[in-house]
């Protein structure tokens, strides 16, 4: 009985031509481990995707909700921390995978025709698994998520003519925010898997059309033999054996989860997940006018270089040894990607000058609420934001200013006396962070990846311009940049100028 | 060569049988976790009122408020329950229709609880005298303390 039932579901589903067409695939016998990294890119895939799901049941893509249901998914959920920690290094596996996955192909110069373009349809498989990494970067909404993606999307703001446009539409407004996550994840949940189920069909099916190339050196070998059982057996092991060093670095090392995002947070450092270091410290070698070119031009080229690569390379010999050229360039990319993730992995952010939003309003706090009272350099230690309020509620003490110091403020003004040694603001200096939260110019200018971006970026304006210039311009924004939307600052006096013009120069 | 095949055939379905069995295992589990939770209940000690101030066969609407724990919200919500006093006992039930879980409401004319989903009526006691709910209405335990009526246990 359950045979004739399995015999009709045979027939009528067709699953026996599905199998003999992608298991019984005449194959050169002579194909080796190295052709096992496709399917086990295609493994790390569904593991993604079937984690991802378990995930997207707990998950809440809001502001409010989504650190929550990340740490309740992490703590409460029957094996929820493993299941993330799968997804989580799986992610950075698939990458690796993908990786190597074009290493082989390249070395073996499998990308050559007729196989164009199911190298080119890895080449943008390989930016989808890039783009799943950056917007699936956002959904824990922590500090690193939150500052990553502040940064990340500000890059985009580089873009010639249209920059602002993808930033405030990738963000869904000008800021980070609810309308990001939400974005970030459809993107992550909906839009991308389509497209890279689609792509990889199309890839698989290329690959079926035109074979699967023997290593250079058997080409002329004419053994073939089906891809069941003995290359299914070897991709089964290799794919086995992945599997366990993933699941036995995701029981020994949890998913990182650092505190929720906080949009006022001191020393939050915006660094990117490692396989974003090349780019990361890419930009660090490109200050001011040129940031651009290594946010976009550079990646845009080697994008480009890739997708043409079967179109450069086009003579018929895949030895690598006859390919000296290639192979020495692909060398050197490859080492600058290492070189490039091992410096960024070291190094800090392309801006990091210690001080942030919250830094500049606690100093501007100070200024106006302790200054009068208090000399920082007698400060014994730094209080914290408690202490800070119950000074300030504190009957016996003669306060200058209004007891009442918000949770806000005061976690404002303990960021501004922690980050004081590194920042050592002169007293002018101090003066022109109270000026420039005071006048708003967070509203329009981006500073230390936040604030609004109708403005340029003054991360390193510091670098482009000098006294004068800065002083100038505040009273008469147009006379120096025509069609400046910028208002004009003249009610400031030239002292409030000079002191807020040396605050933004320290920036560079 | 046969025996070498059957060993490469044994191998790939071993191999690929157990990262699929282990993925299988481990994703079932989380996503049935809410099963394996204990979900929300009433609050021990919590005060209904004079006992006897409840008026005898006629069921008196309190609310009770809970912790709910949904998920990763917790939440202070009010939880409707009847107060009745029948026979010198006094008890509390559940509005919920022990059917399909809609609320139920006293009906003062007919002297009995209706379900407005399918027709499930219930008499004072919560016993089921019409339609469908295979079982009569939750009672919560409660107890008389100092002449009131209190929640005894979650």
């Amino acid at each position: 009985m359950l045979r004739r039932l399995a015999d009709w579901f045979r027939s009528r589903s067709g699953v026996d031509h599905l199998w003999n067409h992608w298991m019984r695939e005449n194959v050169p016998s002579r194909i080796n481990w190295f052709y096992t990294l496709g399917s086990l890119a295609l493994f790390f895939f569904i593991v993604q995707v079937i984690t991802g799901i378990v995930l997207a049941l707990y998950y809440a893509p809001t502001p409010q909700s989504a650190y929550a249901s990340v740490r309740y998914i992490q703590y409460q959920v029957v094996l929820g921390g493993l299941v993330r920690a799968l997804h989580h290094w799986g992610a950075s596996f698939m990458v690796i995978v993908v990786f190597l996955h074009m290493g082989r192909v390249f070395f073996y110069g499998s990308y050559k025709a007729p196989r164009e373009l199911t190298w080119m349809s890895g080449v943008f498989l390989l930016l989808l698994v890039l783009a799943f990494g950056f917007t699936g970067y956002l959904l824990p909404w922590d500090q690193k998520a939150y500052w990553g993606t502040v940064v990340g999307t500000n890059i985009a703001g580089l873009a010639p003519v249209l920059g602002s446009y993808i930033s405030t539409f990738l963000r869904g407004g000008s800021q980070v925010g609810a309308m990001t996550l939400t974005r970030f994840y459809t993107l992550h949940v909906v839009v991308l898997p389509a497209l890279i189920v689609a792509l990889i069909v199309a890839h698989l099916s290329l690959m079926r059309r035109h074979g699967i190339t023997a290593p250079p050196k058997y080409e002329q070998d004419p053994e073939r033999e089906e891809f069941y059982p003995r290359h299914a057996a070897r991709d089964a092991t290799m794919i086995f054996v992945a599997f366990v060093v993933l699941l036995a670095l995701s029981l020994m090392r949890s998913a990182p989860l650092e505190a929720p995002a906080d949009l006022n947070a001191s020393g939050a450092e915006p660094k990117p997940d490692w396989y974003f270091l090349p780019l990361y410290q890419l930009l660090k070698y490109f200050p001011g006018k040129l940031e651009i070119v290594g946010a976009m031009v550079v990646p845009a080229l080697v994008f480009l270089v890739l997708l043409a690569l079967p179109f450069l390379d086009r003579k018929p010999e895949r030895r690598i040894g006859a390919r000296k050229p290639f192979a020495a360039a692909g060398g050197v990319f490859v080492l600058c990607l290492v070189v490039l993730t091992f410096l960024g992995s070291r190094g800090s952010p392309p801006a990091a000058t210690g001080i942030g939003v919250a830094e500049t309003s606690g100093a501007f706090f100070f200024g106006q609420k302790c200054a009068s009272c208090h000399q920082l350099d007698r400060l014994k230690g730094v209080p914290d934001d408690a202490w800070i309020q119950q000074h300030a509620r504190d009957k016996n003490v003669q306060l200058a200013t209004s007891p009442k110091i918000s949770a806000r403020v005061a976690s404002t003004l303990s960021a501004y006396m922690q980050a004081r040694p590194k920042l050592d603001l002169s007293p002018a200096e101090l003066h022109g962070a109270g000026l420039f939260v005071l006048n708003s110019c967070g509203g329009c200018h981006t500073l230390l990846g936040a604030g609004g971006i109708s403005g340029p970026s003054l991360d390193r304006v510091g670098s482009k311009r000098d006294k004068k210039w800065m002083i100038e311009h505040f009273k008469d924004p147009e006379k120096l940049v025509p069609k400046s939307k910028m208002p004009a600052f003249d009610y400031l006096s030239d002292q409030e100028l000079s002191d807020l013009s040396d605050f933004l120069l320290r920036f560079k | 060569m046969d025996s070498r095949r059957e060993f490469f055939k044994t191998t790939f379905w071993f191999f690929a049988a157990i990262p699929a069995g282990i993925l299988s295992a481990l994703t079932l589990g989380a996503a049935f976790s809410p099963v394996f939770k204990k979900s929300g209940s009433l609050p021990q000690g919590v005060d209904l009122g004079e006992v006897g101030q409840i008026p005898d066969n006629a069921p008196q609407v309190k609310m009770v408020e809970i912790l709910r724990s949904d998920g990763w919200n917790q939440q202070r919500i009010q939880r409707k329950v009847f107060v009745v006093k029948s026979g010198g006992k006094v008890r509390v039930f559940s509005p919920v229709c022990t059917h399909l879980g809609c609320q139920v409401d006293w009906d003062e004319s007919d002297k009995k609880f209706n379900c407005p989903c399918h027709g499930g009526q219930y008499n004072l006691n919560g016993d089921v005298v019409a339609g469908p709910p295979p079982r009569p209405l939750e009672e919560i335990p409660a107890e008389i303390r100092d002449n009131k009526l209190v929640i005894r246990s979650g």
